[in-house]
């Protein structure tokens, strides 16, 4: 059981799988808090990322640093062209439609990648080759001589640290520049930020394209770790969902810590209760958030201080 | 929409449903007669999601996972605790009950739609636990020799007698559910589905409503899970996955969201679409087909393909009349007689 050098190994994949969640709650909140819409095909970038690398990689040959970024532009394409698609004023889309139209681009992303990629699990070399490092722990904490060393891939030190860039730059980009600034008047008020001279449907696309290739980004970071699929999509996906639920949907410092959260309860879980139902942990816990506090566990928190 | 003067509507559906019985005439074709079932099997599913989405305004995207907890029940308690079928198929609905109640409550009390995500998270758990607790379930190998279901010593056992159970328990769903639209509950949810807000201020109680129709459909979905279990005699989790519950909202939008009728009609028309796509050379073309429905329909017919074809005849029927009427070389108002 609980051995530290465990724990700390639990908690280190754990923090390089949630990472991966914290990026696609993101991308979700970028869309919802700029169209209210809850993008259901936000995983199928995850998977373009990952597939498109693979694919270059592989079939083409490119080089590994020429294919990511390649493959993060297509992605974008895809995210601007749902974009439009959901943009397109017609008779004022009920939000049931447009819930609809996301599923089904899903469906179909899913299913044109099976036709061009095949449906096997393929893997994608590491961003940096090279043995895993070893953290050997120092004796006064594992009261143990002969402690496992905690393993930590290189791979999964690009995710986290990828990660940590992104939302660095993001907290930028939302602070200091313009188009950051006019998305986050969007998100506030629609009709206040066109009022104001905000081109509120180039924005909107812009934020699907930004929101497709943050999670492309990370399909490529974690095809090396975990496979790529052509329907890993689904259930990245729905991850990063319940992460950006569980953080409150719009909360931008919540989705990344929910995400973190949820990828370090599920490496536990599945160290600790059960790796077959590894998957269901993070659903469970979307359900008990949805029924407790249906805007976020931080919610709860700020309500407590306020009754306090 | 319009609604028929109730002795068309009787005779229309009286029509219907002798056409129905009368088809296994035409159609001796055992390969046939078992698609018809599914399209009955399907239809209870897509009336009760057509309830939900058309009605409540809700989308539940795990539907699926009361499709299955129907039939894993029905199969668990007739195989292993060898119950009897209907015994089963009964404790099967009221477990669904219970478990959308318990889903629904949380969720429709919110504004939003907190339903599709708790729905889908909801049919991924039931999806896992079907494939990973396999001292109950069998994982995917499924369970197999579920007993057929049996009225005295009338056994249900070939196309033929699954036909008309299943037809038969479908038409009844459609003639309740027909009948709850133009009740006192049905008035409550349209009024609901048009403004929230008036229809509390004339004292609608929204969440009550929306979380009957929610119980409604689930039991209606676990019915058919049922159904399907005694039909096939054999189940595993893959008939209950995400693709399923996507499948059944397709068949919703072709069928026309708030329309009974239209349920009939969009799970014929997706099944039958299905089968023939099979041959096609194209892996997943099932996928890539619903996909490209939901996109397409949703954009250009958002009220559903036969509420989209109606709408597109009436406008040339107008446009025909006006030419007809209007007189000659003055412009015809732009969008006027309405």
């Amino acid at each position: 059981m609980g051995s530290i050098s465990n724990i700390l190994q639990f908690l280190v994949s754990g923090l390089a799988l949630g990472s991966t969640y914290a990026i696609v709650a993101i991308g979700f909140t970028i869309i919802f808090s700029s169209t209210e819409v809850v993008n259901f095909a936000q995983g199928e970038f995850v998977m373009l990322g990952a597939m498109i690398s693979y694919w270059l990689v592989s079939g083409l040959h490119w080089p590994l640093y020429a294919a990511v970024p390649v493959a993060v532009v297509l992605a974008m394409l895809c995210g601007i062209i749902l974009g439009w698609v959901l943009m397109r004023p017609r008779n004022g889309a009920s939000p049931v439609s447009l819930i609809i139209i996301t599923v089904g681009a899903s469906m179909l992303l899913q299913g044109l990648a099976s036709n061009l990629w095949g449906k096997d699990a393929v893997s994608l070399p590491p961003f940096t080759a090279g043995d895993p490092l070893m953290w050997t722990l120092p004796s006064w904490l594992t009261h143990t001589t002969e402690a496992p060393p905690v393993v930590i891939m290189q791979q999964q030190l690009w995710v986290m640290g990828l990660t940590a860039a992104l939302v660095l730059g993001l907290t930028l980009f939302f602070n200091r520049t313009m188009v950051g600034k006019a998305l986050r008047a969007v998100a506030v008020n629609k009709h206040g930020a066109r009022l104001v001279g905000v081109n509120v449907s180039r924005l909107v696309m812009g934020a699907f394209a930004l929101s497709a290739a943050m999670g492309a980004l990370a399909g490529a970071a974690i095809a090396p770790i975990s496979c790529g699929q052509y329907d890993m999509g689904s259930m990245i996906g729905m991850k990063g969902f319940a992460a950006a639920i569980v953080g409150g949907l719009g909360n931008f410092p919540g989705s990344i810590v929910a995400g973190l959260l949820l990828g370090v309860m599920e490496s536990f879980g599945a160290g600790y209760i059960s790796s077959e139902y590894k998957d269901a942990f993070a659903f469970i816990i979307l359900l008990v958030v949805l029924f407790v506090s249906p805007n976020g566990i931080f919610a709860l928190l700020r309500r407590k201080a306020v009754r306090e | 929409m319009t609604v028929l003067p109730t002795p068309y509507r009787i005779a229309l559906t009286a029509l219907g449903v002798i056409l129905l019985g009368l088809l296994p005439l035409v159609v001796h074709n055992n390969y046939w007669l078992s698609i018809l079932v599914f399209v009955a099997i399907y239809t209870i599913l897509a009336v009760g999601l057509n309830l939900l989405m058309g009605y409540a305004g809700q989308i539940s995207l795990g539907h699926a996972a009361f499709f299955g907890i129907g039939a894993y029940s029905s199969a668990i308690l007739t195989t292993q605790w060898h119950w009897s079928p209907w015994l089963a198929l009964v404790c099967g609905l009221l477990l669904t009950a219970l478990v959308a109640l318990l889903i629904g409550i949380p969720c429709l009390r919110l504004r939003g739609h907190y339903l599709a995500m708790a729905t889908l998270g909801f049919g991924w758990i039931v999806f896992i636990v079907m494939k990973q607790w396999s001292a109950v379930t069998q994982g995917t190998s499924g369970i197999e020799s579920i007993p057929k279901l049996a009225i005295g010593t009338l056994v249900f056992d070939s196309d033929i007698r699954h036909y008309y159970l299943v037809w038969g328990i479908a038409i009844l769903v459609l003639v309740i559910s027909a009948n709850l639209v133009n009740s006192r509950i049905g008035r409550a949810l349209r009024a609901v589905h048009g403004s929230e807000m008036a229809a509390a201020a004339l004292g609608v109680d929204i969440a009550r409503s929306k979380i009957q129709v929610f119980v409604l459909s689930a039991v209606y979905a676990a019915l058919a899970g049922s159904l399907y279990a005694h039909v096939v005699n054999f189940i595993n989790p893959t008939t209950f996955g995400f693709h399923i519950s996507v499948s059944l909202v397709v068949m919703v939008v072709i069928g026309g969201m708030a329309s009974i009728w239209g349920a009939p009609l969009g799970a014929a028309s997706i099944t039958l679409l299905i089968e023939w796509l099979r041959n096609l050379p194209f892996k997943d073309i099932d996928v890539i087909a619903h996909g490209l429905i939901l996109i397409l329909v949703m954009i250009f017919m958002p009220g559903g393909v036969v509420c989209g074809l109606q709408d597109i005849i009436q406008r040339v029927l107008r446009r025909k009349i006006r030419r007809a009427t209007a007189p000659a070389r003055l412009p015809a108002p732009e969008g006027g007689m309405q």
